[in-house]
């Protein structure tokens, strides 16, 4: 290459990057070790009217209500509590910034540390969710769109009323009474800018700009000062989520960190009360596959159903793990069972409770981790109508307060993909079993309106137990106490088939005359006062040793067996009682002789 | 000629009785042999317990291949274990002294067991037959 077509190339290299700069191709350099403070913000995305997860998306939000999305690893944030224990309260954050730029809307800190700040947290906790609240729908369009909203107003005027199907008669029935949402619908209001200025294509919806803008439209004419939560509606599908949650904001008077919801067009009633949800202060709930919306027992997972007369889908109550975290369970009716404790109580209904039993019972599971199991009963009633839940039962869920996107899990006994089948719903007679943990829920009788619940949780019970026990004999009286010394205890099977014959007593004792032979494999438990315990056991059954002419002679009228190798030998053929030739030949069979 | 008559006819009613009476002209030596029990059946069995009366049983075989057959024979008495796929006809063949005294046999089905070897619940349509 000559010299001066290396000047050219130096020369082009260097108009491309001037005309570069002046188009605004230019991408900010990431700045290192950046910390900022503010109020963290929790905001849910979800998807369609089954309330699909799509993210949970962490704001910290400045004096000035500028927000700084932050991305934090998962075990930073479990450090802190999980993301619903950061939210409101004042934090500094230190990472890698991404500037904003382009389509990116708001500043990304990729967060290193999370520590708390000085000053206030705003006053939103689990437990303070009570009382009247005041919220506002504002309906916006967008300036390229001002024409019309999604639906009438007199439809969000329904949606939002006291009587079904509405939100505040829907958080009325879950609450039972200690928290209505009234709601004032006003707009509509035409946003300065069009849709793609607060969606641009292929990107994240623009929350905090949607929020500014669309607050803002309304401000001449609402006094914010009234209300504690703010619903935005919006004509237009967004980036196709609606997403709930809260944002800081000052509005006619100091920042405040406000309960808000931003809904795409396709929003339904169910949308609504999916996203109040996550504005009051509740997390999703989901079975244990991983699938966040594929519980049909909570309205914060995929819980809806479409009701014609209404119009529109409707949600089931929330669950009582949720109705706990916002103080909606007087502690007089939550039963918390202690270590080693075992109880028997009713566990009444979710939705509209009789004034008997426990509404929620919480089971420490061992270990450490602060995972527990609650049990909730629920029976067709309000919310909870026949096309809403997938049947009546107990239903527990298994919690772990670290995992702040969705904390409780449906347990589903068959594991089959589905918390909604009979795996997961407990009936009488039925009983759950954890053998890793020692808990144990047995449903004994369906009340007017509840289950009576037998629970029972992990112990230290000394429980001396061989594996194997001793060998039965076919057709042979079998009486062995499973073990010797513990009195005083209850004992059941819970896994596991015992020979037929053989019966485990509710003292222990394994009894009955074995008719089958084998090697059988059980687990049993045993509860009493001092604890819970569960043990696998083994149990070898053999068939009696006999001659053939000694078993055609009990045919053939000279019998010599004795009366167990007689009953041995019914037992093993056709079992009526007597030996006959049926039997004879089932034996010859077994024996390999015919 | 009267004296003459007289003996005659007095001869003649000795003799005439020994010339009655069916088997008056067989040999006396009894005949050894098999007897079959033929059976009559509504159903097809898996185990059959037969009875069989008459003198002097000495052995039990199966008249159809694949059939086993136990027995125990006291006195008069013979009660017979039969297994195997069990259809109607014949069924067993019975060791005897003399085949001629076949009127002498009887037999009938005291127990049957289906193919599964549960018991039937009644016997109604069996039937034995026991001939030479």
């Amino acid at each position: 290459m000559t010299a001066r077509r290396i000047r050219r190339v130096h020369a082009a290299v260097l108009a491309l990057a001037a005309a570069a700069l002046a188009a605004g191709a230019f991408v900010p350099a990431r700045v290192p070790d950046e910390t900022r403070t503010g109020w963290m913000s929790v905001v849910w995305q979800t998807r369609g009217v089954g309330n699909e997860l799509a993210a949970v998306r962490l704001y910290l939000m400045d004096e000035a209500g500028q927000g700084t999305e932050v991305a934090a690893p998962a075990g930073l944030l479990a450090a802190q509590g999980g993301p619903l224990r950061l939210n409101g309260r004042r934090v500094t954050v230190t990472g890698d910034l991404l500037p904003a730029s382009g389509a990116r809307r708001v500043p990304l800190l990729r967060a290193r540390a999370i520590a708390p700040a000085p000053g206030p947290r705003f006053n939103l906790t689990m437990a303070s969710v009570e009382g009247p609240q005041r919220y506002v729908l504002i309906l916006c369009r967008f300036s390229d769109r001002p024409d019309a909203d999604p639906r009438p107003k007199s439809t969000y005027q329904q949606w939002m009323g006291s009587a079904y199907p509405g939100l505040d008669h829907y958080w009325r029935e879950n609450s039972e009474g200690r928290v209505g949402i009234t709601t004032s619908i006003v707009g509509p209001f035409v946003l300065p800018r069009p849709e793609s200025a607060y969606v641009p294509p292929g990107e994240s919806a623009d929350l905090g700009a949607l929020f500014r803008d669309c607050t803002g439209a309304a401000d001449p004419t609402v006094d914010f000062s009234q209300f504690s939560g703010v619903l935005l509606q919006f004509n237009s599908p967004l980036d196709n989520f609606s997403w709930g949650g809260w944002w800081t904001r000052a509005l006619d008077g100091p920042s405040r960190h406000w309960p808000a919801t931003w809904m795409a067009d396709w929003a339904t009633l169910a949308t609504y009360a999916h996203e109040s949800g996550h504005a009051l202060g509740l997390p999703h709930s989901s079975g244990p596959y991983g699938k966040t919306y594929d519980s049909k027992w909570d309205v914060m997972s995929g819980g809806r159903s479409f009701d014609p007369v209404a119009g529109t889908w409707t949600p089931p109550h929330t669950i009582a793990y949720h109705k706990d975290m916002l103080g909606w369970i007087p502690a007089a009716r939550k039963f918390e069972a202690q270590p080693g404790a075992t109880a028997t109580f009713e566990l009444a209904r979710d939705a509209l409770p009789s004034a008997d039993g426990y509404q929620v019972a919480e089971l420490p599971i061992p270990g450490g981790s602060g995972a527990f199991y609650t049990l909730e009963t629920r029976r067709y009633a309000g919310y909870d109508g026949t096309t809403r839940l997938p049947g009546e039962g107990v239903v527990i869920h298994r919690v772990d307060p670290n995992d702040g996107a969705t904390p409780a899990k449906v347990v589903d006994a068959d594991d089959n993909g589905d918390p909604n089948d009979a795996g997961a719903i407990w009936v009488p007679g039925e009983t759950f079993t954890d053998l890793a943990t020692g808990v144990q829920v047995s449903v004994l009788a369906a009340t007017a309106t509840g289950y009576t619940v037998r629970v029972s949780t992990g112990g230290t019970l000394p429980v001396a137990i061989d594996s194997v026990l001793a060998p039965g004999v076919m057709g042979t009286a079998y009486a062995v106490p499973v073990a010797p010394g513990l009195t005083g205890g209850s004992w059941t099977v819970v896994a596991g088939e015992l020979p037929r014959g053989l019966a485990l007593s509710a003292d222990g004792v394994l009894t009955g005359v074995p008719a089958e032979d084998g090697s059988f494999r059980f687990t049993v438990s045993v509860v009493q006062a001092g604890g819970f315990a569960t043990r696998d056991l083994r149990l070898e059954v053999t068939r009696p040793q006999l001659a053939e002419a000694a078993v055609l002679d009990q045919l053939l009228g000279a019998g010599t067996l004795t009366a167990d190798q007689a009953r041995f030998l019914d037992l093993q053929g056709n079992a009526n009682g007597k030996v006959d030739v049926g039997d004879v030949r089932a034996w010859l069979q077994a024996e390999g002789i015919l | 000629m009267k004296l003459f008559t007289r003996a005659a006819l007095l001869l003649a009613a000795v003799l005439l009785p020994a010339c009655g009476g069916g088997d008056a002209g067989e040999p006396a030596t009894p005949q050894p042999g098999d007897l079959t029990v033929t059976l009559a059946t509504p159903n097809t069995d898996g185990a059959l317990l037969v009875f069989i009366t008459g003198p002097g049983v000495a052995a039990v075989q199966p008249a159809a291949p694949g059939v086993v057959v136990r027995s125990r024979t006291q006195g008069t008495a013979t009660t017979v274990a039969v297994f195997g796929t069990l259809g109607a006809g014949p069924l067993l063949r019975v060791s005897v002294p003399d085949v001629r005294q076949a009127k002498q046999y009887a037999a009938v089905v005291r127990e049957a067991a289906d193919l599964q070897n549960a018991p039937r619940a009644t016997l109604a349509g069996y039937a034995l037959e026991v001939d030479r």
